[in-house]
């Protein structure tokens, strides 16, 4: 934002000719005579010293590079000639098109399953429970069950998660109990995050997952700080955020590609591009192929992948997570995959796009059914346990909104608290006289306990 | 046209210029800090860089980055510390006040010091977002489990002669509107060593706006050693009983000056930095005002929902028995920061001590025949004098408060026919009751 400073400075200045810009506003502050100071506050660096191109007249050495002449007057084109290929393993019908993949095993694989159809039934009954007016929001995974279970099998423990609100998956690979996600929904006591956010805004620390914020994409520039401390810190272990195609448009995506490529961060930057932002497509949203070309744009390593496909997306996450890990570097995904389900609760997303286009997807894509028949191909699974998984989760799912709904809230005086470490006086003050009121008014207060 | 502002920018550059020396003055260092080691006189850029040093020094998980942060800084804030602990520690970022701050949340949610530099205070509104929603809400959304409370984002603000809409302002107001983050000004270099250090310490997000006009023209001794300021402490750095004068940053040396002047002419002005903005140190303002029953507060930034508006309302709630008079507000005009214009748009000693303050009340020599004191219930002040007007000379006129709870007596209520002074108590308090036409009651003292 110098550079404005210094704009203002060359246009007064500009018979100077080429001045060194930072000196200049550094001169300014030292309310110096300008042209004694020019070049006296401090060493120019060496790219800036050696301008001339080394005796090769064909080149430029520029700050940054040496580039090449060339008497051809050629733009870039807008798009790559040929959209980026999608990489996948498996076909829709669950049969391996390659055997370039990551092997997994046995036990890995059906956890996988298991754990995609817990989110799926845990997002439908969920969905229904605040339809039914017991808790007051909801966003489903429907549709991004291989996104959120196979990107988070390919990671380890240690790394650190920065989620959108979309990858309750995630959570739910790593240990996070039905019962946990319920009492979020509720919250109730057992909330981690103490009754303060909408339902589907979890966190973890146990589990290495941030707390879920309604904003959009600001979690991708943290994703690279926090990098940055694992980087430096020397620790075998990376970051990854996600977001979606909508957040691509934010200044924080931008920011945080920028950063995490200037800083050097291992952080996987995971785009799940489901084609809506609410209601706005991506044509919508953004022009050229998509996000996955962005990356090169900033010096970021990308791929494309089907995000239905939950072998790929494994494979991707876990090749990423040892680049981003041994060469501490970042990695941009695109995993492409269709939000089957509506944005949230709040939306009717038959409003804006055809139910036939829904349909298509739920019926041919869906990664649940997709990795099944993989998982049946392989002889790891069968029709009897499959009924025996979902009517147990079904039964899991309801059982913990059930105790979720009896636990009491969270204490009123949690108002007050993590605002600060310590409640400074005002919040002392307002706690004393809120405590007043409502002792006057119970009847107008639910029964929070004090 | 353009040929003739800029003659007058030529002319405003000699004022302020010479205006500078006014504004080099800096406070007094408290006794307690003065060192046995004879220490020299340094500016202000140099102790933050003394305090970032030892921030460095002292912890190896601390950080220091920002845009043109490696060389040292276009304010020399950051000299030497690259060369001195790495490239990995201190560093230049993108231009991007969004990525700087979003990744000092995400290395500070690490458990490391993460100090951030936004060139201006001008160039922080990008990151407003990362601030407010971010590091503001990230303890708290959390339940605790997360925070960034190594976070602190260091940011010259305020005027600096020449630096016109952007790079001119005083954006506190704006960040004091947002429970979660502590929000800290010094007004001298012992000041901002000591706060600066503390803020690095403190376990909360803390922007951290450095007077950017004292950088170079504020000298004082500054002890060498590594030593904190409490945060949230206001300081009184001038006795008085007459006013109490409420300020921060820069703005100090100017009401100094507008004190000492007061003094010339037997006003006692008591002189209170804030240096914590949020949260605030309303004890140590409301005693002062307890003692001089007036009160004064002085920014840069304008006058329209400044943070002068917030320490008015609540000294008014807490003090207003006591207040001898309406609470003054000296501060920026309600325009964007006007380049050659500045000398007019500053909130200027001429300004605070006489056209708008101290002097306004001190006018009022003649002693007031007519008491109307003040309730908590009593309606607006003004409707309550014009109501009066229409049965007395104006002049004879003068508004009181007491601090007595005994004394809580309505005697002029315009809006309804209650009054709570009845005639055998205003004999108790040596009043003569007279009824008014609205069916209230006003004393005169006999």
């Amino acid at each position: 934002m110098a550079l404005h400073f210094s704009k203002y400075l060359k246009q007064k200045m500009g018979y100077l000719g080429m001045i060194n810009l930072r000196s200049w506003s550094c001169c300014f502050y030292q309310k110096q005579p300008y042209l004694s100071r020019r070049f006296e506050s401090f060493k120019a660096d060496k790219q800036l010293g050696s301008l001339h191109n080394g005796g090769d007249p064909q080149v430029m050495n520029f700050p940054g590079g040496i580039v090449k002449f060339t008497p051809e007057l050629k733009f870039l084109s807008d798009t790559p000639e040929e959209r980026i290929h999608c990489y996948r393993v498996l076909d829709d019908s669950g049969q391996p098109v390659s055997s370039n993949f990551v092997q997994i095993d046995k036990d890995i694989a059906v956890k996988m399953y298991k754990d995609m159809v817990t989110l799926q039934t845990m997002d439908t009954i969920f969905y229904d429970a605040q339809r039914q007016g017991r808790i007051s929001f909801y966003v489903t995974a429907i549709g991004e069950e291989a996104i959120n279970i196979g990107s988070a099998a390919a990671l380890g423990m240690d790394d650190l998660v920065f989620p959108q609100y979309r990858e309750a998956g995630v959570l739910l690979w790593r240990g996070f109990t039905l019962q946990d996600f319920a009492n979020q929904c509720f919250g109730n006591k057992g909330d981690n995050g103490k009754g303060r956010q909408m339902p589907a805004h979890y966190g973890s620390n146990k589990h290495n997952y941030i707390t879920i914020a309604s904003t959009v994409a600001t979690q991708i520039p943290h994703a690279v700080g926090a990098a940055y401390s694992l980087k430096m810190d020397g620790r075998e272990a990376c970051t990854i955020t996600y977001f979606g195609d909508g957040g691509t448009s934010t200044g924080d995506f931008h920011a945080g590609l920028n950063f995490a490529a200037v800083m050097e961060a291992p952080v996987i930057l995971f785009c799940r591009n489901n084609g809506w932002a609410i209601s706005t497509p991506v044509s919508d949203q953004f022009r050229s192929d998509g996000i996955v070309v962005r990356g090169q744009a900033y010096g970021v390593r990308s791929i494309r992948v089907d995000g239905n496909d939950a072998l790929a997306v494994f494979t991707a996450v876990h090749v990423a997570r040892k680049m981003a890990i041994s060469e501490c570097r970042p990695v941009l995904i695109e995993a492409l995959t269709y939000r089957a389900g509506h944005h949230s609760t709040s939306d009717d997303s038959s409003k804006y796009r055809p139910i036939e286009e829904i349909e298509w997807w739920r019926a041919t894509q869906d990664p649940v059914a997709r990795f099944r028949k993989w998982l049946e191909g392989q002889g790891w699974w069968t029709t009897p346990s499959e009924i025996e998984l979902r009517d147990h989760a079904r039964r899991e799912v309801l059982h913990a909104i059930q105790v979720a709904e009896t636990v009491e809230k969270p204490s009123l005086k949690e108002i007050f608290t993590d605002v600060y470490d310590v409640p400074p006086s005002n919040l002392c003050d307002q706690e004393k006289s809120l405590r007043k009121t409502v002792e006057r008014h119970p009847q107008d207060y639910p029964h929070f306990l004090f | 046209m353009g040929c003739s502002l800029r003659r007058i920018g030529r002319l405003m550059g000699s004022i302020g210029g010479g205006r500078c020396c006014f504004r080099g003055l800096s406070t007094t260092c408290t006794e307690e800090l003065k060192s046995p080691n004879d220490n020299k006189p340094i500016n202000l850029f140099s102790a933050i860089n003394q305090a970032l040093h030892i921030a460095l020094e002292t912890d190896t998980r601390a950080y220091v980055f920002g845009e043109d942060v490696g060389f040292g800084g276009v304010f020399r804030c950051t000299t030497g510390l690259a060369d001195r602990f790495g490239k990995r520690r201190v560093f230049n970022t993108p231009l991007c006040e969004q990525g700087i701050v979003g990744f000092a949340i995400g290395l500070a949610a690490m458990g490391n010091r993460a100090i951030a530099e936004i060139q201006f205070a001008d160039y922080i509104f990008p990151a407003f977002d990362q601030i407010v929603n971010e590091a503001a809400k990230f303890r708290y959304r959390s339940g605790n489990q997360f925070n960034c409370g190594g976070l602190t984002i260091r940011a010259p603000y305020g005027a600096v002669g020449h630096g016109g809409h952007y790079h001119s302002q005083s954006p506190e107001a704006f960040f004091c509107h947002v429970p979660g983050i502590k929000v800290v000004i010094p007004r001298s270099p012992q000041q901002a060593k000591g706060l600066l250090l503390s803020c690095i310490r403190d376990p909360n997000p803390v922007v951290f706006f450095e007077p950017k006009w004292l950088y170079r023209l504020a000298v004082e001794e500054v002890p060498d050693e590594d030593y904190m300021l409490p945060l949230s402490e206001a300081e009184v750095i001038r006795e008085g009983s007459d006013i109490t004068l409420v300020g921060w940053g820069a703005q100090l040396s100017i009401m100094q000056q507008a004190c000492v002047e007061a003094e010339k002419d037997g006003v006692s002005c008591e002189l209170i930095d804030l240096k914590t903005l949020i949260p605030w140190d309303k004890e140590t303002v409301e005693a002062s005002v307890n003692k001089t029953g007036r009160l004064l507060v002085s920014h840069e930034a304008p006058i329209t929902g400044g943070f002068g508006a917030e320490i008015s309302a609540s000294i008014v709630e807490r003090c207003f028995l006591r207040l001898e008079a309406p609470v003054a507000r000296v501060c920026g005009l309600d325009t964007p920061f006007p380049l050659v214009f500045e000398p007019f748009y500053m909130p200027t000693k001429n300004k605070e001590y006489i056209d708008e303050g101290i002097y306004l009340w001190k006018k009022e020599e003649e002693p007031a025949s007519v008491l109307i004191v003040m309730s908590h219930f009593t309606l607006h002040l003004e409707v309550t004098i014009s109501a009066l007007a229409g049965q007395l000379a104006p002049d004879t006129i003068k508004v009181m408060g007491t601090s007595g709870k005994q004394q809580l007596t309505i005697l002029v209520d315009t809006g309804s026919t209650h009054s709570f002074l009845d005639p055998t108590t205003a004999k108790k308090l040596g009043c003569v009751v007279h009824h008014n036409t609205n069916g209230g009651y006003c004393g005169r003292w006999t």
